[in-house]
């Protein structure tokens, strides 16, 4: 398979004023042509920063350090603006989470996606543009898409405002979607549309969707590989299947064991003691040293991330083959 | 909502006619239940439809001298000269009539100079930030820390007097508060998700920078645009005053305060009258503008449409 986009070593650090924030910290992942990769993890652990690095959206104090990011060849990191304003929204779409708040209110939902058509395609009048909008909206199952392109925000559900998000995004046919925890401002049965709606535009444009989620259940839905990452560093990287059936890092296992299973009977679910670590003054050797159950002396060195079986990579010292 | 969408010229950008016309039905509604600023509506209306047609009703030639015949130099106030008369047997009611076209027109001049001005610098300045940001902010501190009048005379004088220079030397002073006022709301704007998400779909930086944060930041700058209207004609009045403005014949409401000096207060009508329509004017657009600021803020106009 292709691989349409490859992340190497990606540092993303923000220079606050009470220290350096080292968000995304040597990140590497791949993503292939028709594939949906996830990144899992909690909140603050770096995966919308590294959804925004991808396309260089990241604004100061925050800085991309290092890092190469290919997308289809290209080297993103080398491109100007204008160029980059070229791949994003045509190539490279955003899916946010908070679709009230990454709509313009004093637009009407017809004309977001007709700007992003039109931005990209000089020639096309807005006139047809909007006409595409109509299909779009029929498309992703919006009612009456003649009225609802002329909807104003404020006068659309949450729903129906992710909906237009994401006929913004799939307007101009892109082959990475990135979708920054699409639902989590959703409720349950939108939350079931939408991811519905993802995975039938993906099979229909054949597009990649990088998806960041902390909702291992999405995950499941969704994805064909997870990455999880914990505190800017990938912690473990498999097929989702592998993924769920055998966890390797102690990290992974401790959200595993924190969501419900039905096949088991539990009286309490676990949770992983502590909480995410100061981003400035972050723990010496392994990340998760201070919470892991089976931390030893070892842990202060750090692990590298090793492909334990074929496509499965962990960065803990308990996984056989670890150096 | 089908009827008024065939209207427009384009589909589904704008809202239908009829979404326009609640809207503004709701601006009166809420003008309405302030009898203060349907006061301030009704002054700025009357002026600025004096402005237009004033010229063309006044009872005689504001210009020519000795119009209504020599006898009647500074006449008081009677029924045939409602305002009296000035030195050169002139009306003085036509004068100040004719005098509401030129505050007009000066007050639109230096507003159609300064606003761009303002609106473009605080756009860049809050856009970018950085040292771009830094310059613009520390040139506008600059012309910020004279006092505005003093500046605007010190510019008038050099440029020559005259109503062009007055203009010009106003509209100097009168940008770097518009300036700071779009600045301000661009630094709020910016940050909202809805401009990340329109760079995110590769929409263009002046495109950005006009299309969705401009429309975001301008309701600010409406209301401080309203008030500033009065202040410009008192500074237009100002200028004239001590002999910078509009020079004579062109009746000037603050020229003619001026020319009244010489006769006050035996002949008071000579600087009462014009005096009096600049207070109106002034008052009318103050009031006007503390009605837009209740119109603009939410929670207000909520009230407003519960009750409605």
């Amino acid at each position: 398979m292709k691989k349409i986009l490859e992340v190497e070593d990606l540092r993303v650090y923000f220079y606050t004023y009470n220290g350096v924030v080292r968000a995304v910290d040597g990140v590497s992942f791949e993503v292939y042509e028709g594939e949906a990769m996830c990144i899992v993890g909690e909140t603050g652990c770096g995966k919308s920063v590294t959804a925004r690095a991808i396309t260089k959206m990241i604004r100061p104090p925050g800085r991309i350090v290092s890092g190469k990011v290919l997308f289809n060849g290209i080297d993103i990191m080398k491109l100007r603006e204008d160029e980059l304003s070229k791949i994003r929204g045509q190539d490279i779409t955003y899916i946010y989470q908070d679709p009230s708040a990454a709509l313009d209110p004093l637009y009407t939902a017809g004309y977001h996606v007709a700007e992003t058509i039109t931005s990209h395609n000089k020639w096309i009048k807005i006139r047809e543009a909007l006409k595409r909008a109509i299909e779009l909206f029929r498309e992703i199952l919006i009612p009456d898409p003649e009225a609802r392109i002329k909807s104003y925000p404020h006068e659309l559900s949450g729903g129906m405002k992710q909906r237009v998000v994401i006929a913004t995004a799939v307007s101009n046919f892109p082959k990475l979607i990135i979708a920054d925890e699409p639902t989590t401002a959703l409720d349950v049965t939108i939350q079931a549309q939408i991811l519905d709606l993802l995975k039938e535009l993906r099979r229909k444009y054949n597009s990649s969707i990088l998806m960041i989620t902390h909702n291992l259940g999405i995950v499941a839905e969704v994805c064909d590989r997870v990455m999880v990452m914990y505190a800017g560093k990938v912690v473990e990287k498999a097929y989702t299947e592998r993924l769920f059936e055998n966890p390797f890092h102690p990290y992974t296992r401790g959200l595993l064991n924190a969501v419900p299973n039905p096949y088991k009977k539990v009286t309490r679910l676990e949770t992983i003691p502590g909480s995410v670590p100061d981003m400035i003054n972050i723990p010496e050797g392994c990340r998760f040293r201070p919470r892991c159950p089976y931390a030893t002396n070892r842990c202060f060195k750090e692990p590298d991330l090793v492909e334990v079986e074929d496509n499965h990579y962990a960065s803990c010292w308990l996984t056989p083959g670890c150096k | 909502m089908t009827q008024g969408w065939k209207n427009h010229k384009i589909l589904g950008i704008s809202r239908p006619i009829s979404q326009f016309i609640n809207e503004w039905k709701l601006i009166f509604a809420v003008i309405r239940k302030s009898p203060i600023t349907t006061i301030g509506l009704a002054i700025v209306m009357g002026f600025v439809i004096l402005g237009i047609v004033g010229p063309y009703i006044t009872p005689y030639d504001p210009m020519t001298i000795g119009v209504t015949g020599t006898l009647k130099r500074l006449h008081p106030p009677c029924l045939e000269h409602p305002f009296g008369t000035d030195e050169y047997g002139r009306d003085l009611f036509s004068r100040v009539l004719y005098g509401a076209r030129i505050s007009l027109i000066a007050a639109l001049c230096v507003m159609a100079l300064a606003v761009p001005i303002g609106i473009v610098l605080g756009l860049v300045s809050g856009y970018y930030g950085g040292i771009i940001d830094e310059i613009i902010m520390r040139v506008t501190d600059i012309f910020l820390s004279f006092p505005g009048l003093v500046l605007a005379i010190a510019f008038s004088a050099s440029l020559g007097a005259g109503l062009t220079s007055a203009i010009i030397a106003l509209a100097a002073v009168w940008w770097p508060g518009y300036v700071r006022v779009i600045r301000a709301q661009v630094l709020v704007v910016k940050e909202m998700l809805f401009v990340e998400a329109a760079k995110a779909i590769g929409v263009k930086t002046s495109r950005i920078l006009f299309r969705h944060i401009l429309p975001n930041s301008i309701t600010p700058l409406l209301v401080l645009i309203t008030f500033d209207f009065g202040s410009v004609i008192l500074a237009t009045s100002a200028l004239s005053f001590i002999g910078l403005g509009a020079q004579p014949p062109i009746p000037e409401w603050g020229r003619l305060i001026a020319d009244g000096r010489k006769w006050f207060p035996e002949k008071w009508w000579y600087s009462f009258f014009p005096g009096l329509a600049i207070l109106v004017t002034v008052l009318g657009f103050n009031l006007l503008g503390d009605g837009i600021r209740d119109v603009m803020d939410p929670r207000y106009r909520r009230s407003i449409e519960i009750k409605g």
